[in-house]
């Protein structure tokens, strides 16, 4: 008879934990516990037993019939907890809605705009030039006369002697200058060409400048104003470095180093384990530059800087291949 | 540019790391851009062996078959040293490592042995001088084999590789780099090392003939003739230095003249004077088609645009760009011309480019090499000629036309502080300037103001005005020493921005916002791309703006037209298997225009391609193909947000571009008859042309004729007080009458009480007959003052409805 019993316990515990709602394990509570039950039968026969096995038997079916009772109720908890009860006319919301189709703005006017809004606050407007290019505006007015070994540092595409695409956003300054009288604070975004293409050169790219001239104009604010932007556009604990560089159109020039956005300065792949980025290049415009244009250097002062928009993205979004923002597939522009 | 550490530790006896040395002057403006262990590959990849067994190769009488061992591996190579011997401790650079002079040492077979790796002399791994047989290690005391050569030899060594702006010319040389560093860490520079040499290696002058014929291009012409070399290779200390600073031996006369290069920063060169015509020097230009051999063994041919060094009779030098072959020092050579001098950097840079033959000389002189250098350097390198080659100096010439003139820069300290924007004391200034070599004057003759005068040295002809002083003073004094200011100023007024800015963003948001993909393609495209849009041979739109220097052809001429840039996108896609697009593009496109200051106009449009299903599969709805509405409802909600007035669709096939297919096409024009753009599905034979199969609809704006296009304005009109009666009219009429015309008609009926009409179901098919088509209009009735009565309602819709039968000739659908 205890063989019996310890055979109904396996029975019923492997029954009731491959139930799989609460209608089968009400039968099984009706088989084993029930009236008529397996377990409920063999109690109700302790009597006939002999008198020696009664005790034993009796017990250990009481055992069972409590486990098996606490089994069931168990399980029935787990069911409710997968299962909610579904009432009358219930809705699966889980179902995807119907969406209007999205567009989306390229990653690259995402982040323009974002860093002309950064810089309009801060009292600049917005200026254009033609992408095709004179020498003059491009090269000669910015200080880089012809043969200059300045202009190995950008590979031109030129349409004619006198023409060439834009190498840089800075022609715009000139154009600017030209036309206007200091104060000025200008942002000019747009196109820009080098003729140049391998894994981190596309022919083209997208480069915002920008000029600010007034009356004591200094270095120290060209330092604010671009620390109060690298912080609005990365993080507003981003630390910034200033490193002397070159650039023809002005003196003193510099390079400026964030701290490495994915790294925070301890050094990883993405800023050759140096902790910092370039992000762009900056310094006083060249008094040379203000003769240029008729404005008097003693004056006025001021300070331009340029940036590549692709390079801010790709920092911004971890975008790791510069290609793929001409490649204009919409898996990719989607992402964003 | 490369600098050697030790050379460079050699010149300012600097205490700090080579770290430490790198970033102050990355933080000075010479950008250390690595720092590389030196001989790297030969510190770990020549290790100690000892010989197992020599046995000699048949057939050969001074090659041996040698195993060695270095206490793990047991190899076979072949050594033709004469002192390899049983038992000796010797090196072994090990298959793989690349030697100094960049051979890499392979396995291989010789005389039917398989050879892996080489056995070495000192003077192969830069340890020492002897070359006549493998370094015996046991000599040295190295215990035992497998330690590797940076264990037992000290070749500890770094290099850094240093970004130089294009303006410091003066930092291309170790002495430049280290006068950086003696300003940085105000550690003297040990002169010594090359003054002393050049001190001893002053030749008397002599008559030979060295004549300028081009003084604009060469400001000084040195020559030191030296008699007696004798040319073989260069010590092992020297090699190092070149191999280290990336250039390669070639025998040590030239040797000396590089060394002194990446030394002092002055280019030299050595001709064989035996082989100079005449013999005579002459500095002059090419004349248009003399050829001459250059050292690197390719024939030039010159023009006259070019400088050359010639004998009596021909070019024997390209003029500060590479020597000539018919004048190369070489083993036979005994008497030598060395030459020193300063060569125009335009002219320089002119020529190279025109030979595209970049040098490290060329490099120098196109930035402008110091012009008291070059007497210094020639006798430097004179001296270490006679050192190191035998030879005696005869004596040297000078010719200097346009003699350098000592200049001085003033500058106003307290301009300086605010143009920086930190107040630095005027001592403080003239300290750092003097440790840069710029010597403030005594007795300034400026004396008015608070001007001082400074000199500038003949190596900084960057250094002209007080500007230059600003740079000098800020960067050495740390621009992170400089505060963090916001800039301070009146609120700008007098600058307007450009409208069209504001307004190519609200066309971009008008499209991203109605579910379409913003795209930026490349401003050019081909030819071929151009000319598959459909227009006559000579239309503007098949005479692209060039370039002259294109990177491709498919890169060849700046487009007049947006179509293939949008159709790149959309193959490109399919290739991808993205087969539902809306994409669109807004950027320029470049016509040819004689008025336009560059010969170029440029015109902002709009570009909007849609193909495949205007919906993803989705389980609550089904997906259709788009079709030309699609393009057509963009192209409306568009013009409609930017209230453009009066705007019209019309199938005018004189207007259509010739992309589109005439029936499934229509041209946007506005109130004044102004074209606008167009909508319509593409031709499948411009398709073709970018292998696209399926179809695709295409719409485009002429963005600033929407900007000009006249708007309406934004005034409120009351709403209705009083119910509206609708009545639906259904009609068939003949296939070929469009709504526009119906619907112009109804407008020109100018019913008081119609409020509005629409469309709202086409028909074809059983009952309506062939050719004809049903079509669902509803009216809708309204009065201002009053509810309107079904008579009233009744009268006007009868009224309408029979004159549009009468005037279509159609028939109400019973």
């Amino acid at each position: 008879m205890k063989e019996r019993l310890h055979q109904i316990r396996r029975e019923a515990t492997t029954l009731i934990e491959e139930a799989e709602d609460e209608e089968s394990l009400e039968s099984l509570r009706i088989k084993y516990l029930g009236r008529k039950g397996e377990l409920t039968t063999i109690l109700k026969g302790v009597g006939t037993l002999p008198p020696e096995e009664r005790p034993q038997v009796g017990k250990l079916a009481n055992q069972f019939k409590k486990e098996i009772e606490e089994a069931i109720k168990a399980k029935k908890k787990a069911l409710l907890g997968t299962r909610p009860l579904r009432k009358e006319g219930w809705v699966d919301l889980t179902l995807p809605g119907r969406n209007l189709p999205l567009g989306r703005l390229h990653p690259i006017t995402q982040v323009m705009r974002e860093i002309i809004e950064c810089f309009t606050k801060m009292g600049f407007s917005v200026a254009t030039g033609p992408e095709i290019e004179l020498d003059f505006f491009n090269f000669e007015a910015l200080n880089i006369p012809p043969e200059h070994p300045a202009r190995d540092m950008q590979d031109t595409f030129y349409i004619s002697k006198e023409t060439l695409l834009r190498t840089h956003t800075s022609p715009i300054q000139i154009r600017t200058m030209t036309g206007a009288r200091p104060p000025l604070r200008i942002i000019a975004p747009g196109k820009v060409y080098r003729c140049d293409s391998d894994v981190t050169h596309t022919p083209m790219f997208h480069q915002v400048e920008g000029l600010l001239v007034d009356r004591g104009v200094s270095f120290a604010q060209l330092k604010g104003i671009l620390t109060a932007f690298a912080q609005a556009i990365f993080h507003r604990d981003t630390r910034l470095r200033f490193r002397p560089s070159f650039f023809p159109f002005t003196e003193p020039s510099a390079e400026v180093d964030i701290e490495c956005v994915i790294c925070k300065g301890a050094g990883c792949r993405v800023c050759s384990d140096t902790g910092w980025i370039e992000v762009l290049g900056c310094g006083l415009v060249h008094p040379q530059v203000f003769r240029n244009v008729g404005y008097d250097t003693e004056e006025f002062s001021g300070f331009a800087f340029g940036l590549g928009v692709e390079r801010i993205t790709m920092l911004k979004y971890g975008i790791n291949d510069l290609r793929l923002f001409f490649e204009n597939d919409i898996r990719f522009l989607g992402q964003f | 540019m490369l600098v050697l550490g030790s050379w460079l530790r050699e010149f300012v006896p600097f205490k700090e790391s080579y770290e430490e040395v790198a970033h102050a002057l990355t933080m000075a403006g010479l950008e250390v851009e690595g720092l590389y262990e030196a001989f790297k590959d030969l510190k770990q990849g020549v290790v100690s062996v000892v010989v197992e067994s020599v046995e000699p190769i048949p057939g050969s009488s001074k090659l041996k078959k040698v195993v060695c061992f270095d206490g793990e591996t047991r190899r076979t190579v072949v050594c033709g040293a004469p002192n390899v011997r049983e038992g000796m401790l010797c090196p072994l650079v090990v298959p793989g490592t690349p030697l100094p002079g960049g051979v890499v040492v392979e396995e291989k077979e010789i005389m039917g042995v398989a050879s892996s790796g080489m056995l070495a002399s000192q003077q192969e791994i830069l340890t020492g001088e002897d070359g006549s047989g493998i370094w015996d290690l046991g000599a040295i005391g190295v215990d035992g084999p497998g330690k590797r050569l940076e264990e037992f030899f000290p070749l500890d060594d770094w290099v850094f590789e240093i970004g130089i702006t294009p303006n410091r010319a003066d930092c291309l040389s170790v002495l430049g780099v280290s006068r950086e560093v003696s300003a940085i860490y105000k550690i003297s520079i040990e002169h010594t090392i090359y003054q002393d040499g050049a001190r001893a290696g002053k030749g008397r002058e002599t008559e030979f003939p060295v004549t300028i014929e081009a003084p604009q291009f060469c400001m000084r012409y040195m020559a030191s003739i030296i008699k007696g070399v004798s040319v073989g290779e260069s010590p092992v200390w020297l090699k190092k230095r070149l191999l280290a600073m990336g250039v390669r031996p070639i025998n040590n006369v030239v040797d000396c003249t590089n060394y002194c290069l990446l030394e002092l920063g002055q280019p030299l060169h050595a001709f064989d004077l035996a082989l100079l015509k005449g013999p005579a020097i002459r500095v002059r230009t090419a004349l248009d088609g003399e050829r001459l051999v250059t050292l690197d063994g390719k024939e030039r041919e010159l023009t006259k645009e070019m400088l050359v060094i010639a004998d009596s009779e021909r070019p024997v030098a390209v003029a500060g760009v590479m020597g000539g072959a018919n004048s190369e020092v070489s083993q036979e050579t005994r008497d030598i011309l060395l030459e020193s001098a300063w060569f125009e950097p335009n002219q320089i840079r002119r020529t190279r480019r025109a030979l595209k033959l970049n040098t490290e000389a060329s490099y120098r002189f196109e930035r402008g090499v110091d012009p008291v250098m070059v007497e210094v350097a020639l006798r430097r390198c004179a001296h270490m000629i006679c050192e190191l080659c035998g030879g005696t100096i005869e004596g040297e010439v000078d010719i200097y036309p346009r003699p350098y003139e000592p200049r001085s820069v003033a500058f106003r300290p307290d301009r300086v502080s605010s143009l920086i924007g930190l107040d630095i004391p005027g001592h403080e200034q003239v300290d750092i300037l003097g440790g840069l070599g710029l010597r403030a004057k005594e007795n300034s003759p400026v004396a008015q103001g608070d001007y001082i005068e400074v000199e500038v040295p003949s190596f900084r002809h960057d250094i002209r005005e007080e500007i230059d002083i600003v740079e000098e003073v800020a960067r050495l004094k740390g621009f992170s020493k400089i505060p963090t200011l916001s800039p301070r100023g009146e609120l700008i007024h007098s600058f307007t921005q450009n409208e069209a800015i504001d307004f190519i963003k609200g066309l971009k948001d008008i499209f991203s916002s109605q579910g379409v993909f913003e795209i930026i393609s490349y401003s050019f495209c081909s030819k071929r791309e151009l000319d598959a849009l459909g227009y006559p041979a000579d239309h503007p739109t098949r005479d692209p703006v060039e370039i002259l220097n294109p990177l491709t052809e498919d890169q060849a001429v700046m487009r007049t037209n947006l179509l293939p840039s949008l159709l790149q996108a959309v193959k490109r896609n399919f290739s991808r298997m993205n087969m539902n697009l809306r994409l669109f593009e807004i950027g320029r496109r470049f016509l040819k225009d004689n008025a336009s200051p560059t010969g170029v106009r440029e015109e902002d449009w709009l570009g909007c391609a849609v193909t495949g299903k205007r919906f993803d599969e989705h389980w609550a709805w089904q997906d259709h193909e788009v079709d030309v509405f699609d393009v057509k409802g963009l192209a409306e909600n568009c013009l409609r947000l930017l209230r453009v007035d009066g705007w019209r669709f019309v199938q005018d096939t004189a207007l259509l571009p010739p992309y589109f297919q005439e029936q499934v096409a229509s041209v946007c024009v506005d109130k004044t008859g102004r074209t606008l753009g167009a909508i319509g599905e593409l031709k499948g034979e411009v398709l073709d042309a970018w292998e696209i199969e399926r179809p695709v609809f295409y719409l485009e704006f002429d963005v600033a004729a929407l900007m000009a296009s006249p708007k309406r304005p934004k005034e409120m009109e009351g709403l209705p007080r009083y119910p509206a009666s609708y009545r639906d009219v259904a009609m068939i009429l003949d296939e070929s009458i469009s709504y526009g015309e119906i619907a112009q008609f109804i407008a020109s009926r100018k019913e008081a009480l119609l409020e509005d009409f629409f469309i709202f179901d086409v028909y074809r098919g059983k009952p309506v007959p062939k050719g004809k088509k049903s079509i669902a209009l509803r009216f809708i009735y309204r009065a201002k003052d009053h509810t309107l009565t079904d008579e009233e309602v009744a009268e006007v819709h009868e009224r309408l409805v029979g004159s549009l039968l009468e005037h279509f000739k159609g028939e109400l659908r019973s």
